[in-house]
């Protein structure tokens, strides 16, 4: 099973060191560091859509950046296509690549490329994430151009009619001469993510790519990423907060608390049958849209304590409702339970 | 009598051309004491606008053309503008959008929040108003040491918590709020719904609550008024627009609203975008994206009135007013 996974994360870490003054530096004190990830490992499938749950400052974007290779892991290994993505970030990549037919050899600046093309992101905020004064066509066809993907300006308008139109900007030439400022905010999201699907990658990270979006729109993008997977196979992690919109088209789900992956497993078994006290008051405060279903909410008080003094044994003791003695001792590991889905929970 | 009651507001905004585009027609809406009203709508369709229109604060180019704005019985259309100033915050507050962004940043929380009592002469001097300003705090949860912090020092939620702290300032009998949880995480959302609803409950407040977000209306409001295209789609008590809408439009957005105990079954999205102001469709606003089987000529022509179905239960729909 895991020769088909498309990636791989084991134990990955990424601890930010904070600056040190004056005094701690005179005091000999260890260096501190912000624990963004501490620990995470998940395998996705090819054509899989994995959700990464969870509030600020759980970690998922940093998940996310690290997947792409654009930060280096503190620790552990991130495995994309087999390969090492941040090896291969630094140029250290798959040396052959596929082209018509034959085998050519890449060199260094090129492997780097060639990750670039496969695994491309999907941004929160349409507003602020397209450069306003260029025009659509010219954000679509920018990442052919620095990839050098289309041979003649004909080929590039193809490419980039093909990406609008299946992101449902059709017809392109309609949108193609326009600024962003002109397009509503559905609109924009589509043209980012057709920014990112005109390189015909294998993997996209999409972080948080409705919250800034209208409730009504939210649907259109949502539905459209879901279309994208069906047919060209791509595979997605969406990074969210929102346990509604992940639970309505991803196939698994892993709900991360302080750097840590605390439940994983496939999405309709983790929200009908939520065995993390975390992941059950997470999907208590999921708005109801109906009065008469209205019930009692599971409110943790306060927020994700920093990342700097993590708590001792488990993390999210301070604020489980559900709490023993015991839970203060160690940090539960994710253990395997029924039908793949696995839980970091000592109680559970 | 109803707290607010608000009768055929209607705004123009005019252009640099001198064209006046109608951004709210004939809006209606009632708050009582100590009751909640969710304004739906997606952005662009005039809720904003209503809110700032009621409290007198459009923009220059804002005009209000008619309508009346009962508070408490007397139109605060026809007040002064010394007045208004005594109704604003006073009586009616407004939590804005993005006000939680808005706080001074070289300032602790506490002055900002004297500063307002102050200013509006709730206290005079300025060991009572630190006093007053604590208590405020505490109120909305946040401990009272905190505010000689700076708004840098607050998360986004305590953020919230202290614009909506400011709001309260000078015990006002209605509170506005425009889409105070969005930007935040659910958790923080769910802290913040539970906010409004207890100091609602325990200060007797009016509240509107201005919000795209269905889930908080049918979480806490009492009332729900759908907007599009800057007039009312449909008026009616929560339990009425989530369990028996009537109207194309709020049909489909609780359709295209995420439901976590029905998961599998596709969303359902509104093709097309809202009306432009400088393009509104001659008949029913919603027509041009309407998908309702029985859709007819007329909704292509004729503008629906806003009908009485059911006892308290207000449509504006060719077709639902003809099933009665």
């Amino acid at each position: 099973m895991d020769d088909e996974a498309l990636l791989q994360v084991r134990d990955l870490c990424k601890y930010f060191p904070l600056s040190r003054g004056v005094r701690s530096l005179a005091t000999r004190k260890p260096r501190r560091y912000v624990r963004a990830v501490d620990g995470v490992s998940f395998t996705v499938q090819r054509g899989e859509i994995l959700a990464l749950v969870g509030e600020s400052g759980s970690g998922k974007t940093t998940v996310g950046m690290n997947v792409l290779g654009l930060q280096r892991p503190t620790r552990g290994q991130i495995l994309f296509n087999g390969y090492d993505v941040s090896e291969w970030a630094r140029g250290h990549g798959p040396s052959l690549e596929a082209k018509g037919g034959e085998l050519v050899s890449l060199g260094r600046r090129r492997r780097v490329m060639l990750l670039r093309q496969r695994a491309q992101m999907v941004f929160q905020d349409p507003y602020e994430s397209l450069n306003p004064r260029q025009k659509v066509f010219s954000i679509v066809s920018e990442p052919l151009e620095v990839h050098r993907l289309a041979r003649s300006r004909r080929e590039r308008e193809e490419m980039v009619r093909a990406s609008l139109e299946a992101c449902g900007l059709a017809p392109a030439d309609h949108f193609w001469g326009r600024y962003p400022g002109e397009l509503s905010g559905g609109q924009r999201q589509r043209v980012g993510i057709a920014g990112a699907l005109v390189l015909e990658p294998t993997l996209l990270v999409a972080d948080e790519p409705v919250s800034m979006l209208d409730v009504s729109i939210r649907a259109e993008i949502l539905n459209l990423l879901h279309t994208v997977r069906q047919e060209r196979g791509i595979t997605i992690l969406y990074a969210t907060h929102d346990l509604a919109t992940a639970g309505f088209f991803t196939d698994r789900m892993a709900v991360m608390y302080l750097g840590k992956i605390v439940e994983l497993g496939p999405t309709a078994q983790v929200l009908s049958k939520p065995q993390h006290p975390y992941t059950r008051a997470l999907l208590s405060v999921v708005p109801v849209p109906n009065p008469r279903r209205r019930r009692q909410r599971q409110i943790l008080q306060g927020e994700i304590p920093n990342p700097i003094d993590l708590p001792p044994g488990c993390r999210f003791h301070p604020r489980c409702p559900s709490a023993v003695p015991e839970c203060r001792e160690s940090d539960p590991p994710l253990r395997p339970g029924a039908a793949d889905h696995e839980v970091a929970c000592i109680r559970a | 009598m109803s707290i607010l009651d608000v009768r055929d507001l209607s705004v123009d905004y005019l252009t640099e051309d001198g064209v006046a585009l109608h951004a709210v027609e004939n809006l209606s809406l009632r708050v009582e004491r100590g009751c909640s009203l969710g304004l739906v709508g997606e952005s662009g369709c005039g809720k904003t606008t209503v809110m700032m229109g009621l409290l007198r604060l459009l923009p220059e180019e804002g005009r209000i053309v008619n309508g009346q704005v009962l508070f408490d019985g007397k139109d605060l259309l026809q007040r002064s503008e010394a007045e208004m100033r005594k109704v604003r915050w006073r009586e009616i507050s407004m939590v804005f959008q993005g006000a939680m962004n808005a706080l001074n940043p070289v300032r602790t929380i506490e002055s900002q929040i004297v500063e307002a009592l102050l200013l509006h002469h709730i206290v005079n001097d300025g060991q009572a108003a630190r006093r007053r300003a604590g208590e405020l705090l505490e109120l909305v949860g946040i401990p009272a040491t905190r505010g000689s912090q700076y708004p840098h020092q607050y998360s986004g939620g305590m953020r919230q918590r202290a614009v909506i702290a400011m709001a309260l300032a000078c015990n006002p009998r209605v509170l506005i709020a425009d889409e105070p949880t969005t930007a935040l995480d659910v958790m923080i959302q769910a802290q913040i719904l539970e906010l409004l609803e207890r100091l609602q409950a325990d200060l007797n407040l009016a509240l509107v609550l201005v919000t795209h977000d269905l889930g908080m209306v049918a979480e806490m409001c009492a009332d729900v008024l759908v907007m599009y295209g800057g007039v009312a789609a449909e008026y009616a008590s929560s339990d009425v627009i989530f369990n028996n809408p009537q109207h194309p439009y709020t049909q489909r957005l609780l359709q295209a609203f995420p439901d976590l105990e029905e998961p599998g079954s596709t969303l359902a999205s509104i093709p097309g975008t809202p009306p432009r102001l400088d393009d509104l469709p001659p008949g029913c606003r919603f027509e041009p994206r309407c998908q309702c089987e029985w859709r007819e000529a007329i909704c292509a022509h004729r503008p629906p009135p806003l009908v009485e179905i059911e006892p308290g239960h207000r449509v504006a729909c060719h077709w639902a007013a003809r099933m009665v």
